[in-house]
């Protein structure tokens, strides 16, 4: 599974780089210790920092979702930039080769970032252990407001450990093509 | 970085571990305080110990693993935990004891908190800030013209043939609207424009709804262009079409004959009309057409030529009861007449129970909500025909809250049924100022102006409305704007200004050719052939019954 996922970090490189970067400075606007700064790298950790733990529910909640929100935004936008214009425009080769070129890439931009849309475990466990079990947790309004994106981010989390992001990824498309095309 | 174990803590484990270093820091923190400078000072001599240290750290992370509940079941206490604790190294040097209530010691912290961000990841996080931001203006201006694609590809999957294609043909104007909206530019030249996939959603559309003859029609319209060439390589449509029509080229060759025909056919009569259904009868059974396209072709040249109510009536029921032996459905082209059929022989529940199942089916056909209107009309209930209207004009308001065209096209109907002409004009002026090609706007004037004895005026609408019509079909393909309606009420005018009227208007000069092309035209029903015979009073046939000519 390591491989795999390995493999898929490299394939989607823009996107796994991009998150590392946010995640790197989240840490500095956090002044989280990071340990090993590499974007790309051949273990689980690709396309993350590896850095000390938040400590606080605020600086917790913001590592395990701020780089998330950050490529959500570009990774929706590129992903429906390409979508919109291939498969409901139906901008083809033979209209104009360099724009077909341009919203594919578009679409593979998206992807990437969609695919790296979720923290480590680890990151997500920390907000989830010091929000709903530790003592010096957020008010019970802030846990309730949080609740679902951390539920939906820790699923998250553990999809993208597993590879079935990708999965998920390869599915979305097949289903615009068979819808749109 | 081993998963396993990121920043040394067991990756499944980690919010009981985190949980019980809290407690634990905090159970020490005070005892710790006064220790902890001098564990610092005495860290160069646990360096000096570094298997003692490994050995110890390996045993913390088996305990580590097994959790409180290890600890309980082996009877230890917190204090042995502390010391545990106390003792971890930092996992950044492996050198130094962790600072208390942190993951590493001071020294190695203070590094790692320093860590740069390189100037080239800065790039390229500006670059994919500024392309995501590009990117979003792309789905903001492809929004609105995709949506509309969108909702086509929806009526596609329901089968709603027609809306489909309506769909489809619509998006080039919300395009244009967009367009128009930004102000052009070669920024929207270039990022907003629809490509040749869309004219293959079309056609596709066509082919699976339509016939293929019409779809072959449709495909010289769509393709045959010049420099359009490119189309055909990618279009699996064009491709499937052309290759069922070829397979099939004889059978059609031989439809088509029947029909022209009887176009080319000077006089066109009951006697032509036998020959041509005997002629598509004989087709039957032939692949590449189905009962229900040779009984809808028996239905148009029934109609043109003239071969009396009896005859269109059956080979329309006759389409309606063999609907099911066609895979295809065909019930846009058919349900509009079979129901206008009901109608006329005063099967009206019938028609009523057809036209709600439509309506239910798409909100958007103002088909079977003017049906109902009519219906309700016949049996006098004016109150729920406006109704029926009010709720399809308002259940299809445009993006700008305006009426649609079919919408006005009913409240002008509406208007003249009540006989309320001052509303009729109004209404007539202000759908006219947002769609200028509506023939039935000035189609439905020019019957006011009939009820109301002004001939001139009427010829006039009426001429109007022929000319749209014309330019519909001729400019946009649109050939279902020339209605048989339309020519009844040109040719009715024409005969009625002719002979009351004071021929000055702009275009009375047509009025004799106009009158003898329709002469030997045979229209359905006998409203046309009795008002112009003088059989029949106008103000009579557009205030009673259908309140129409046909």
């Amino acid at each position: 599974m390591r491989l795999v996922y390995v493999i898929f970090k490299f394939i989607l490189f823009p996107g796994t780089y991009i998150r590392g970067f946010w995640e790197h400075l989240t840490c500095k606007i956090l002044h989280l210790p990071v340990e090993s700064e590499g974007y790309l790298r051949a273990d689980e950790a690709c396309g993350h920092v590896e850095h000390a733990l938040a400590t606080t529910g605020w600086s917790a909640w913001l590592m395990a979702t701020g780089p998330g929100f950050m490529m959500f935004n570009a990774g929706m936008s590129f992903l429906y930039a390409g979508i919109l214009n291939i498969f409901y425009m139906g901008i083809t080769p033979y209209d104009s080769l360099p724009m077909f070129i341009f919203y594919a890439v578009l679409i593979y931009l998206g992807v990437s970032f969609m695919c790296s849309l979720f923290p480590l475990t680890e990151d997500i466990l920390t907000y989830w252990d010091i929000a709903f079990h530790g003592k010096k947790g957020p008010s019970f309004i802030l846990k309730v407001i949080s609740f679902p994106l951390a539920l939906v981010t820790r699923i998250g989390a553990f999809c993208e450990k597993n590879c079935i992001n990708f999965l998920l990824a390869i599915i979305f498309i097949v289903l615009h093509i068979v819808f749109a095309l | 970085m081993d998963n396993e174990n990121l920043n040394n803590i067991p990756e499944t484990e980690t919010p009981e571990i985190e949980a019980e270093e809290t407690a634990v820091a905090e159970a020490v923190e005070a005892a710790e305080s006064a220790a902890e400078e001098a564990e610092q000072s005495e860290a160069e001599e646990t360096v000096s110990e570094p298997a003692e240290v490994e050995e110890e750290t390996t045993e913390e992370t088996a305990e580590d693993k097994d959790g409180e509940e290890t600890d309980e079941e082996n009877g230890q206490t917190d204090s042995d935990s502390e010391e545990d604790e106390a003792e971890q190294m930092c996992p950044g040097c492996n050198a130094n004891p962790v600072a208390s209530g942190h993951q590493y010691c001071r020294k190695c912290e203070r590094k790692y908190v320093k860590t740069r961000i390189g100037f080239f990841r800065y790039v390229a996080g500006a670059v994919a800030l500024f392309g995501s931001f590009f990117a979003f203006v792309l789905v903001s201006i492809a929004a609105l013209p995709s949506l509309q694609v969108f909702e086509g590809l929806i009526y596609e999957k329901g089968k709603i043939a027609y809306s489909a294609v309506e769909s489809y043909r619509g998006t080039d104007e919300v395009v244009s609207s967009v367009q128009e909206a930004l102000g052009a530019n070669s920024f929207t030249d270039r990022f907003l424009r629809t490509g040749s996939g869309l004219d293959g959603k079309l056609f596709r559309a066509t082919v699976k709804f339509y016939n293929p003859l019409m779809a072959e029609q449709y495909k010289q319209y769509i393709f045959d262009s010049p420099g359009a060439e490119k189309y055909k390589a990618h279009s699996k449509a064009v491709a499937e079409n052309t290759r069922i029509y070829k397979k099939y080229e004889d059978t059609y060759l031989k439809l088509q004959n029947v029909y022209d025909g009887i176009l080319n056919s000077e006089d066109p009569g009951v006697k032509d009309g036998e020959k041509a259904l005997a002629e598509i009868d004989a087709l039957r059974g032939q692949e590449g057409v189905d009962d229900v396209i040779l009984n809808l072709f028996a239905y148009d040249i029934a109609g043109m030529c003239g071969m009396g109510d009896e005859k269109i009536y059956g080979c329309l029921d006759k389409t309606y009861e063999e609907r099911g032996k066609s895979d295809v459905d065909w019930s846009f082209l058919y349900y509009d007449p079979y129901i206008d059929s009901l109608i006329a022989r005063d099967r009206d529940d019938e028609a009523l129970a057809l036209t709600e199942e439509l309506a239910k089916k798409d909100i958007s056909n103002e088909k079977p909500f003017s049906q109902q209107a009519k219906i309700y009309v016949k049996k006098g209930d004016m109150e729920r025909a406006e109704e029926i209207v009010n709720t399809y004009c308002a259940n299809n308001l445009t993006k700008d809250g305006t009426f649609s065209d079919s919408g006005y096209q009913m409240l002008i109907w509406l208007a003249r049924i009540k006989g309320d002409y001052k509303e009729l004009a109004e209404t007539r002026n202000a759908a006219e100022q947002l769609y200028d090609l509506i023939p039935e706007y000035n189609r439905q004037q020019a019957l006011a102006y009939l009820i109301e004895g002004k001939y001139d005026d009427a010829y006039e609408q009426a001429y109007l409305a022929d000319e749209k019509a014309y330019y519909r079909a001729s400019y946009y393909n649109d050939t279902s704007a020339m209605t048989e309606e339309i020519y009844a009420t040109l040719y009715v005018s024409a005969v009625l200004c002719d002979k009351y009227g004071e021929k000055n208007g702009e275009n009375a000069e047509h009025i004799p050719e106009i009158i003898e092309s329709f002469k030997t035209r045979k229209f359905s029903g006998d409203n046309v052939e009795q008002i112009v015979s003088g059989k029949l009073d106008v103000k009579d046939v557009l205030t009673k019954g259908g309140y129409d000519l046909i």
